[in-house]
């Protein structure tokens, strides 16, 4: 009887001891896929930001960062799911907020997407100056989002 | 030279160099507190012709803004800071502007300073939209890696400057010398006329100028 319990004790914290371990693994992949994520992002606004201070600037790169920005930027709630905030342990510069005001995350969220898609329109319609004026707009929704959600980097 | 605060030990480009830079690391720290991007590359350019001004300075400005005049060996700086605390007689031969410990945080203050500049230069935000003027020439990531250091490199200045801070009230309290004041006035109590500052020539002025000016003024251009 006794040996049974202790059996079941031990067999409960075996398992919780591997789910614990098995959910801190989990959140931490989320948070590694989440900053690979948002390097595409930052590694497409970096060279608009660069290609439009160029004269003349090349549409066929503008077009390619466009692209990329409108098919990433729609994924980006995705990567947020619940458990992968700083409440996990996993080193993460997501705030608390994210998961706390999660209306207000969607709509910084839909704010990227729109802009993102309005810029790619823009881009492959070789519109130039709409591009650029769009391209704007979606470093506003970056700083948006940031201001609100993203904890500032301590370096 | 017979005025009453005693012999000139600082040149008037050297004061103007050290309080210019301490208005634009004020300047440089505010203006990232307040995500003034545009005012901090500006900052960060003129930060940057100030630091190669100095160096200039520092081989060819007055006496005792040459490094020559206040780099010494450690046993020298050793011996130096040993007087400060005993009654032991300290190195003979010292400079009449930095002190040997002196001497020694000048350079890291400088060093440390333009390490800060180059690393901003390469420096990416995290939307990878506001950069440094030569960011484009490196790829996100080790933008990011620059701007993180630009951000350590900044910590370490802030206790370097703690230290200088301190530094500086300890002589005022346990050696009765008003340092600040001549980093105002350029002037020491000293007797020996012999000690004082001999100044630079006319044309190491000008062309320290230009060099400091010349980089400023380009990089505040490639921000723009």
């Amino acid at each position: 009887m006794t040996r049974n319990t202790t059996f079941r004790v031990l067999a409960a914290v075996a398992v919780m001891a591997v789910a614990g371990s098995a959910f801190a693994d989990d959140a931490a992949s989320i948070v590694k896929s989440r900053k690979d994520f948002f390097h595409v992002l930052g590694k497409a606004a970096k060279g608009s930001g660069e290609e439009f201070k160029k004269v003349p600037p090349s549409i066929t790169e503008i077009q390619k960062f466009a692209a990329i920005l409108d098919a990433e930027a729609p994924k980006l709630p995705g990567h947020f799911p619940a458990g992968s905030g700083p409440e996990s342990g996993v080193k993460t510069e997501a705030k608390a907020d994210i998961w706390a005001k999660p209306d207000a995350f969607r709509k910084a969220a839909a704010d990227l997407a729109a802009a993102a898609h309005t810029y790619n329109l823009a881009a492959q319609k070789g519109d130039l100056l709409a591009a650029g004026a769009a391209m704007k707009a979606v470093g506003g929704a970056c700083k948006a989002c940031h201001e609100e959600f993203k904890a500032k980097d301590e370096h | 030279m017979s005025a009453p605060r005693g012999v000139r030990i600082w040149d008037l480009p050297t004061r103007l160099f050290h309080w210019g830079l301490v208005i634009l690391i004020g300047l440089a720290w505010w203006s990232i507190s307040t995500r003034q991007l545009s005012l901090h590359r500006t900052v960060g350019a003129l930060t940057a012709g100030l630091v190669v001004f100095r160096l200039w300075w520092g081989l060819f400005g007055g006496s005792t803004a040459r490094f020559s005049d206040f780099l010494r060996g450690p046993g020298t700086v050793l011996a130096y800071a040993r007087s400060l605390v005993s009654k032991a007689v300290g190195p003979k031969d010292l400079s009449a502007g930095h002190n040997p410990m002196g001497g020694w945080s000048v350079v890291l203050l400088i060093g440390l300073t333009g390490t800060i500049v180059a690393l901003g230069l390469f420096a990416v935000d995290t939307d990878g939209l506001e950069s440094g003027p030569l960011a484009s020439l490196v790829d996100y990531d080790t933008g990011r890696l620059a701007s993180h250091w630009h951000g350590l490199a900044f910590d370490l200045l802030k206790g370097l400057v703690g230290l200088h801070l301190v530094a500086i009230a300890f002589y005022t309290v346990f050696k009765r010398e008003n340092l600040v004041r001549s980093m105002i006035d350029g002037k020491k109590p000293l007797d020996d006329p012999r000690a004082s500052l001999q100044p630079a020539r006319i044309w190491a002025l000008a062309v320290g100028l230009l060099l400091g000016g010349g980089v400023a003024w380009l990089l505040i251009r490639m921000a723009g």
